[in-house]
């Protein structure tokens, strides 16, 4: 547990080192705010409407089915791990199943025009 | 106290907290951001715990992909602020801040967990944990021996989420809107 | 903890860190130059020798620049995605071994700042995190450039995580480990990963280009359409601190591509282990890294989405099971 601990104090202090300079530097840091500058950038124009318009489903779905094959590579980790060490014949059966009932899901995805970009 | 007792306070801490600001903000995209420090603190109990793998799986899927989705379900919706809440009577009942209702609830239901806890606490093996133990192994050994079948299962399980998914999302004629 | 082992890892930190802060400085210089040269011209010469200074130069004027701020952007969540994704960027180097553990004196000094046993999957889990300062930082912005590259980098990032996930399990397959040092060492009983793994090896080097945003995969910044994208709003150091991390991710990434595939610290035709053959390697990666930026025009946003979904993934499935057939076959024996 305590290498856990030397991630959490290397982050912090690597953090607190930029963070530390801009404080530091604030005083050579000038500061006028202007309506203007403090809009948004639209190239120039006067910004218009709500910048938080609603997006395409698209990424919506891309993001399902991310999340269904993030769930399926967790899954493969393990196996990586002892495929070297295990009775072979049996572990490459198992993994070969899995992998071609997803790739079926991924077909399907695919027949469905769901990976094709719109 | 010992070091791992302050980590665990720390984590602890952590994620009560942001679990109830992800209840109480009235910004959905802060309620999101809570919610991953919530999963991110869960995910330190875990390396606390020592099951190493099992943290890396939250991080990576929880904190990592549901998150994504989250987010991306955020920014497809329309992203209003909730109104701030009723006045009177019915705000001191009800409102997930500060109202009664909620509290009681919250409490009630800690102490549900609390006494399930201890009534099922004796038969826990409380044995110190065994030096660095290589989880991933363990697992592997465990979901490719004595679980092959519901491992299996498992991947038809994804293969529904699947398609469930590309059904409700997918609108007829192939178009997408 | 005590004080002592404490201070230990302090003293290791902060050296960990300017070194990162130094090579974050003049790997940007390299850039430049190396792009310069690559299209006749001579790149920064003129602050410092060979314009040696120039990160000096470039930091200073960071911090002097004004901390402007959107009035109409989301004040906690702008402040805190820049500081997020240097974070996620830094925990996720904290655990890369730049090299086998040192003897100085009797003293052994081990080259990374942590080595658990599931490294790995450690750094991929904190490097998927990484979606989220860019994601936050872009809504947060309240500018609809940011929030259109926003969006598109978070669904860039997420599909090529996918194939990155497969390259990097066909490595572990052979590794039969979590564990980066035990990888190399493995890879120093046999042969190098990228010998039989070599689609792996492409596959993870396309997805580390893609996963850092960078061209041919910068479409979340695509200055022709998008200004800045995810970025637009910000400037001065809140700015400098997604560039930061930007380049930190490179070093992990590249670190990752070496350790993982290209024989970590082992030496070529059995040379002996030395972290200057991690450094190398490191370095032969970082320059693809600007060799590819320079010779790839930007792909279009539906093109790069489908060689995702339709051409990497698919690969990479496949690759995976050439490798436990390849396994199985007792080719790695």
């Amino acid at each position: 547990m305590e290498k856990y601990l030397d991630i959490v104090i290397f982050t912090v202090a690597g953090a607190l080192f930029p963070l530390l300079t801009v404080v530091g530097t604030a005083i050579i840091r000038r500061r006028y705010p202007d309506p203007v500058k403090q809009g948004a950038y639209e190239s120039g124009e006067i910004p218009f409407g709500d910048a938080r318009v609603r997006f395409h489903i698209s990424y919506y779905i891309f993001a399902l089915a991310f999340l269904v094959f993030d769930v399926e590579s967790i899954f493969l980790y393990p196996w990586a791990v002892v495929y070297l060490h295990l009775s072979r014949g049996l572990a490459f059966g198992e993994i070969l199943v899995f992998v071609a009932i997803l790739l079926a899901g991924w077909l399907y995805a695919w027949k469905k025009k769901v990976l094709t970009w719109m | 106290m010992n070091g791992p007792m302050v980590a665990f306070a720390c984590l602890a801490g952590l994620t009560l907290y942001s679990a109830w600001r992800v209840a109480t903000a009235p910004q959905v995209t802060h309620a999101a951001l809570f919610l991953a420090a919530t999963f991110a603190g869960v995910a330190g109990l875990f390396f606390l715990l020592q099951a190493d793998f099992l943290a890396a799986v939250q991080l990576l899927l929880y904190a990592g992909a549901v998150m994504t989705v989250v987010i991306f379900a955020i920014m497809l919706s329309e992203m209003r602020e909730v109104e701030s809440d009723a006045r009177g009577w019915r705000s001191l009942l009800l409102s997930p801040r500060l109202g009664i209702v909620p509290l009681v609830g919250g409490v009630g239901l800690a102490a549900i967990l609390l006494s399930a806890y201890h009534r099922a606490a004796p038969s826990w093996p409380l044995s110190p944990l065994p030096a660095a133990p290589d989880s991933t192994r363990f697992i592997a050994h465990a979901l490719f021996h004595a679980y092959a079948l519901p491992f299996e299962v498992a991947s038809v399980l994804l293969l529904a989420a699947m398609i469930g998914a590309i059904i409700l999302t997918r609108t007829e004629g192939g178009a997408k809107g | 903890m005590n004080g002592m082992s404490l201070g230990y890892v302090l003293v290791r930190s902060v050296i960990l860190i300017v070194l990162l802060m130094s090579a974050f400085a003049y790997f940007m210089v390299m850039e430049r130059k190396v792009i310069g040269y690559f299209q006749l011209r001579w790149g920064p010469v003129r602050v410092g020798p060979w314009g040696l200074l120039q990160p000096l130069a470039d930091a200073l004027k960071m911090l002097a620049k004004e901390d402007a701020q959107p009035l109409a952007a989301d004040g906690l969540v702008f402040h805190v995605a820049p500081a997020l994704t240097l974070f996620v960027a830094l925990a996720a180097f904290a655990v890369i071994p730049l090299g086998p553990a040192l003897h100085i004196g009797g003293f052994l000094l081990p080259l990374s700042i942590a080595n658990p046993s599931t490294g790995l999957l450690f750094v991929l889990a904190v490097a998927s995190l990484g979606v989220y300062g860019i994601s936050l930082g872009g809504w947060a912005s309240q500018s609809k450039y940011a929030l259109l590259g926003s969006l598109r980098a978070s669904a860039q990032m997420v599909s090529y995580e996918l194939a990155l996930g497969m390259a990097v399990i066909s490595a572990v397959v052979l590794g039969g480990s979590l564990s980066l040092p035990r990888l190399v060492a493995q890879q120093s009983l046999h042969t190098w990963a990228f010998i039989p793994d070599i689609l792996g090896f492409v596959i993870f080097v396309i997805c580390s280009v893609a996963e850092t945003n960078r061209a041919p995969f910068d479409l979340a910044e695509a200055e022709g359409e998008l200004v800045a994208g995810f970025h637009t709003e910000y400037s001065g150091f809140r700015f400098a601190s997604f560039v930061m991390a930007e380049y930190i991710n490179m070093f992990t990434l590249s670190a990752l591509g070496a350790l993982l595939f290209l024989g970590g610290w082992n030496g070529p035709f059995g040379l002996g282990p030395s972290v200057w053959w991690l450094l190398t390697k490191m370095a032969l990666y970082l320059f693809l890294f600007i060799w590819i930026r320079v010779t790839f025009p930007r792909i279009r946003y539906d093109r790069l989405m489908q060689f995702g979904w339709k051409v990497l993934v698919p690969i990479g499935f496949l690759n995976l099971i050439w490798i436990s057939v390849f396994v199985v076959g007792g080719g790695w024996r």
